[in-house]
């Protein structure tokens, strides 16, 4: 005799089926190097990668023509790195929170790349020296906006906290596109 | 994020340090393998008993949420890592494997911030009202005539019935795989998905009945082409 099924009930099972078919658990080892920064796993490359930043300098004044008008914020230099390739990509910050140690940022990109909806934002300190100070995922809203919403180091919290959207901005972003499938 | 926050704090017991001393990291409690974790560095092996403890049913609930056995992993890992990252304000005695899950489901609603913030679509709340009348709570429907006890059937018949369940919830908007499986897998209340979503317990135990509803329909579909549940 078939025994009532519902919903419920199925799903369950089907979670049991998952765990039993579980891939191997990463080992403390493993999960310990991912969790290394990319530019101590990869050190030449982000010193090539801080190389091109700074002489975004260059050129800054011609590529803010290309960001979006009618947004007040500071423009920030972004490199933006996939695989062997990096090319130049103008932000603008068109909002900046920090409270409760959380930093609340958007920005723009121009122009918005047609596939990168999700970029892992490496925030580059502007002074005394291009160095790594932050790292934080950026995702693409339907406005076309990136937001990042990452909690900070208490020490940049402490630095960020009277930072206004007006102001120019300590950090220059290197993005790397990050698989937003998940 | 916000219910990770709930489940962290800074203050924590500090384990018995003889026995732990005395005992093997695959038998200390979690309080003791989190207290490993937290300190710098963290202790590779007390973190791999911690993962490996928890790794099945946490990949378990991402398969359900992603729907696909590459981004379940993928999911499952990084929320190891998001974990590690805040390991610093990790309560050594919290709910962990309650904890791991949050950050997994949140990192998978993240990913899928636009659709869940729209909700299910309106053509979706179109074809629940139009659907025969239902039991109040959508739980409860049956499905009898449509799934036998996938127990009870052969290796070959369950795995066709994985991956008709599994088609089910990949055609169910996200919304609505997030509230089925919040509700029956992690067992929050429909109260609880409400606070969440900044909506009543009405509207989400709406969206669990339409999501029951649809399960119902694609399964009745992939089944023979007829639903013939019963509502109860």
């Amino acid at each position: 005799m078939k025994r009532a099924m519902d919903i419920e009930t199925l799903l369950q099972w089907r979670r049991e089926r998952a765990e039993a078919e579980a891939p191997q658990a990463p080992s403390g080892v493993r999960l310990l190097k991912l969790l290394s920064p990319w530019w101590e796993v990869s050190p030449d490359r982000f010193a090539a990668s801080v190389r091109r930043l700074a002489s975004i300098q260059l050129s800054f004044g011609y590529a803010m023509s290309h960001v979006p008008q009618g947004h007040r914020g500071h423009p920030v230099a972004a490199l933006i790195s996939e695989g062997d390739e990096e090319r130049e990509s103008p932000a603008r910050v068109l909002y900046l929170s920090v409270r409760d140690g959380r930093l609340r940022l958007r920005f723009q990109l121009a122009p918005i790349p047609r596939t990168d909806r999700l970029f892992e934002v490496t925030f580059v300190s502007e002074q005394p020296a291009l160095r790594p100070i932050l790292a934080a995922y950026a995702a693409l809203s339907g406005d076309g906006e990136y937001r990042v919403d990452v909690e900070l180091p208490r020490e940049l919290a402490a630095a960020w906290e009277s930072l206004k959207v007006t102001d120019p901005m300590p950090f220059r972003f290197i993005l790397r596109p990050a698989p937003s499938n998940m | 994020m916000q219910r990770e926050s709930r489940t962290t704090d800074n203050a924590s017991p500090l384990p018995d340090r003889s026995a732990q001393r005395e005992a093997k990291p695959s038998t200390w409690p979690d309080a003791w393998l989190v207290n490993a974790v937290r300190r710098e560095p963290p202790d590779e092996e007390a973190l791999s008993v911690l993962v490996d403890r928890y790794w099945k049913p946490v990949y378990a609930c991402c398969r359900l949420l992603t729907v696909d056995d590459d981004r379940a992993r993928d999911l499952a890992q990084e929320s190891w890592l998001r974990l590690l990252r805040a390991r610093h304000s990790l309560k050594p005695d919290g709910h962990f494997k309650a904890y791991v899950v949050t950050i997994a489901t949140n990192l998978w609603r993240d990913m899928n911030r636009t659709a869940m913030r729209a909700g299910p679509t309106a053509d979706s709340r179109m074809a629940s009202l139009e659907s025969p009348a239902e039991a109040d709570d959508g739980e409860s429907m049956s499905l009898i005539d449509v799934v036998a006890d996938p127990h009870t059937l052969s290796p070959d018949d369950q795995l066709l019935l994985e991956m008709d369940l599994d088609k089910a919830l990949a055609r169910l908007q996200p919304p609505l795989r997030d509230v089925l499986i919040c509700r029956f897998i992690s067992g929050e209340s429909a109260a609880e998905i409400g606070h969440r979503y900044g909506r009543t317990e009405q509207t989400i135990t709406g969206w669990i009945r339409d999501a029951v509803r649809q399960m119902k329909m694609f399964l009745g579909e992939a089944r023979g082409g007829v639903d013939h549940t019963e509502d109860r």
